[in-house]
């Protein structure tokens, strides 16, 4: 009989370094901001360390939103120009290599009446929209009653590689999967907002997970910026993670932080401000593989960066601007 | 007066029959009948002047005309015996203590779900479920603080609850200056009766107020929350904090700082504890909630979650006053208290399940279609008076998205006498008593008797073309004098 998983399981132990850096045109004021950077910790996947360097100084406040993401949320009230974040994590992962066509789970799905929080994971809404062409490639797919989930949900992967170009430029954070399936291409995010709306379709609960990805050699895109990839449910294991944009299953080298209905629930950083300045955001993130967890990252930190308040802006009374969730913020 | 006034079918508060007055309102009857029309139109202006002069207006969305109006007042008192009451007060305290139960519930455990006494799916697609809210802890537990119950008699005199509005119940302010005006222009009238005092009612809500406050031990600061100026009911919320001797402040005025809530004041910022918002969950919190609100404090939700602010009412009792799980009211008493519901709903039928869309859309021409969401009267059809094109665009509504409409039939509200010029005509009734939920349940006595104006119509709302009178409560039942 075979079976799902290896024998092996790979573990990893990586740091992973996310900065960010916001900067504006002018003096800004009333900077309220929300992050979701810190890894999950989950079966297979366990953060060793969290450290969080900000400036201006502040004072972020954590808590666990209604998905079990962790939110550190912040205030700057003085005047500034800009703001920078560090995230810096220690995440040791052993997500074992499976084989998911093997799981004995068939479609359709059949789901137990305590499992009605799938209910979340079933809609569409945002920027996962219902439309003629969507339909169109599910009739593609052509699923078959009784298939193992797992063929079936490879099978989307394979159909979107095919079908869908990696492009940036074409869409942007905010545009809905309508714009993929029309132009052809997308980023990561599409590619992952695509095979959510594919599966709910099918009537499989499918959920936005957003994160990072370690590099493994030339094989993956978009390893420069955060990830975006997506898990479906199969009722005999839980969630499984398929990375549509990369055409495998998530591994090892996947680190989770936060997980969603779609790219609305899980955003790395967003916030308002008060202010007629135009926005700038600069994310970088980093990851290398460690031999051992390194003494000053041993233990859960904040710090206060270097970056400068004005006593004074100019008189007049703003309102509140969001922060923009452009091109800057989609994830790669 | 009353020589042509016609009690016709449907339950009348005042008249038993026509000629004979319920026992309860003989006084009134016997006073109004000795006036004559000169002297009701010197009441009337003066009713008038001093609404006016209180500058007690309020605005009819989609009118292009844009104006702000005076609420019509009625001279003739609506009148409840104290035996009505009894029953109204139990029923109404029983009902906001199953909804807060709900609520917390429902952000909580879900139990009411797990064991299907609601259908999950109903919860999770209805609009004001907050998701945010889960997991959340609220001061002293309590989520609708403030309810307004639409109360509604058929026609045997049965009271059934029509609705109940728990998240930013409108129209108390009224009720009150109703009483001010009638005790002014009606003074003799108004001490034939023992009727119970209603203006503790702000007092009690500042107790409400401050037993929510999370900073025990400390006198708490305490504010009412506009969204402005243009709002319909900005009266009600400056007089509300006028009445309370609290602040009355706009999003702007407020800003986060480490987790907790101050207030802009020319002396620098000041800590507030309580927040007696009148702003839409939709537009509290820009980051949390609708990102273009104006009206909002960015990062409220996150001081509200670290449990350094009150909201009242808590964010996310929408769920409650949701209604399509409205009809499950009386299974949430049972559920949660253990007991059979004092007052009863109106029949209703929840489009989302199918069998009762089907009898929906096959009898649309005898039933009242509403949106699950809208309230003050938007957004409904009744189905006896609409046209045979306004029901099939209805029905197309109804199909397109059934868990946005539910049905009830229609319910002949009981009418009362209401002035016009020199005679009186009965017009359509309905209540909304004001409940508080703090240490405890406080029915206010009496609350907002609307009328419906036109001549046969069954829609009160204010937004509608309603009018109101005053409610008295007796405090005994009336002797024969």
């Amino acid at each position: 009989m075979p079976t799902p998983f290896n024998k092996a399981i790979n573990v990893m132990l990586l740091k992973i370094t996310h900065t960010t850096d916001l900067s504006y045109s002018d003096m800004i004021s009333e900077s309220v901001m929300e992050l979701r950077m810190v890894p999950r910790q989950e079966q297979d996947q366990h953060r060793l360390s969290f450290n969080l360097a900000l400036g201006p100084s502040t004072t972020a406040l954590n808590y666990f939103d209604w998905l079990g993401n962790t939110v550190h949320a912040f205030t700057i009230n003085a005047f500034h120009q800009q703001i920078r974040i560090v995230s810096t994590s220690v995440v040791e992962t052993d997500r074992p290599q499976f084989d998911a066509v093997a799981l004995p789970d068939k479609w359709p799905v059949t789901l137990r009446s305590e499992d009605y929080g799938m209910y979340d994971f079933l809609q569409f809404g945002g920027p996962v929209v219902d439309s003629p062409n969507l339909r169109k490639v599910v009739e593609s797919l052509q699923p078959r009653a009784g298939e193992p989930l797992g063929g079936l949900a490879m099978r989307t992967i394979d159909l979107i590689a095919e079908k869908f170009q990696y492009k940036s430029g074409v869409t942007t954070s905010a545009s809905p999967i309508t714009e993929m399936l029309e132009h052809g291409a997308g980023v990561c995010q599409d590619f992952t907002h695509l095979m959510i709306g594919l599966s709910r379709a099918l009537g499989i609960p499918a959920r936005y997970v957003s994160g990072y990805l370690h590099p493994q050699s030339e094989r993956f895109r978009g390893y420069t910026q955060t990830h975006a990839w997506c898990e479906l449910y199969f009722p005999s294991t839980g969630w499984i993670g398929f990375d549509p944009a990369n055409r495998c299953v998530a591994n090892e080298h996947f680190v989770k932080t936060a997980i969603g209905r779609d790219f609305r629930d899980v955003p790395p950083n967003k916030g308002v401000y008060r202010g007629s300045a135009k926005e700038q955001i600069v994310a970088q993130v980093h990851s290398e593989e460690l031999k051992a967890v390194p003494p000053e990252l041993a233990v859960d930190r904040m710090r206060t960066l270097q970056v400068p308040v004005y006593p004074k802006g100019k008189g007049e009374h703003h309102e509140m601007i969001p922060q923009q969730q452009e091109h800057q913020q989609q994830q790669q | 007066m009353f020589d042509q006034y016609e009690v016709n079918g449907v339950f009348d508060e005042m008249f038993a029959e026509r000629g004979q007055a319920r026992p309860h309102y003989a006084a009134v009857t016997r006073r109004l009948a000795k006036l004559n029309p000169a002297a009701l139109d010197r009441r009337r202006r003066m009713a008038d002047v001093s609404f006016r002069n209180q500058g007690i207006t309020f605005t009819v969305y989609g009118d292009a005309r844009g104006v702000e109006k005076t609420f019509p007042f009625d001279l003739v008192p609506r009148i409840i015996p104290a035996n009505e009451w009894d029953v109204i007060e139990r029923g109404l305290e029983q009902r906001i203590t199953a909804l807060n139960l709900f609520c917390r519930d429902i952000y909580h455990e879900q139990s009411i779900l797990k064991e299907r006494v609601i259908p999950p799916e109903l919860i999770y697609g209805a609009k004001m479920f907050r998701r945010e809210m889960i997991g959340v802890d609220v001061p002293r537990d309590v989520y609708i603080h403030i309810c307004g119950t639409d109360l509604i008699r058929d026609r045997d005199g049965r009271y059934l609850v029509l609705e109940d509005n728990g998240r930013t119940p409108s129209g108390v302010s009224y009720v009150l200056e109703n009483r001010a005006v009638m005790k002014r222009v009606s003074p003799s009238m108004f001490s034939a009766y023992r009727v119970r005092a209603i203006e503790d009612y702000p007092y009690n809500l500042l107790r409400c107020l401050r037993y929510v406050s999370p900073a025990r031990g400390e006198e708490p600061t305490i504010v009412v929350m506009t969204p402005g100026i243009y709002n319909s009911a900005y009266f009600e919320h400056s007089f509300l904090a006028r009445q309370m001797g609290v602040e009355l402040v706009e999003g702007s005025d407020l800003v986060i700082e480490n987790g907790f809530v101050y207030m802009r004041t020319t002396a620098g910022l000041r800590k507030i504890d309580v927040i007696y918002r009148r702003v839409d969950d939709d537009f509290l919190d820009p980051l949390c909630f609708r990102p273009d609100s104006m009206l909002g404090v960015a990062g409220l939700m996150n001081a509200y979650r670290l449990g350094n602010v009150a909201l009242v009412n808590a964010a996310g009792t929408g769920v409650a006053d949701d209604k399509a799980v409205y009809p499950y009211v009386p299974e949430m008493i049972r559920f949660y208290l253990k007991q059979e519901p004092i007052l009863h709903n109106v029949p209703t039928h929840i489009c989302a399940r199918a069998e009762d869309r089907q009898y929906v859309l096959e009898h649309l021409h005898e039933l009242v279609v509403k949106s699950t969401n809208e309230s003050g009267g938007y957004g409904m059809l009744m189905g006896h008076q609409a046209t045979a094109e306004e029901r099939a665009e209805f029905a197309e509504k109804i199909k397109h998205d059934p868990r946005n409409f539910i049905a009830q039939p229609v319910v002949e509200l009981s009418q009362h006498p209401t002035l016009f010029d020199d005679h009186f005509e009965g017009r359509r009734v309905d209540l909304r008593p004001y409940i508080l939920y703090g240490e405890k349940a406080i029915v206010m006595p009496g609350g907002l008797t609307r009328v419906a104006l036109r001549k046969g119509s069954l829609v009160v709302n204010s937004s509608q073309g309603g009018g109101s009178k005053d409610t008295w409560v007796l405090e005994e039942e009336p002797t024969a004098t």
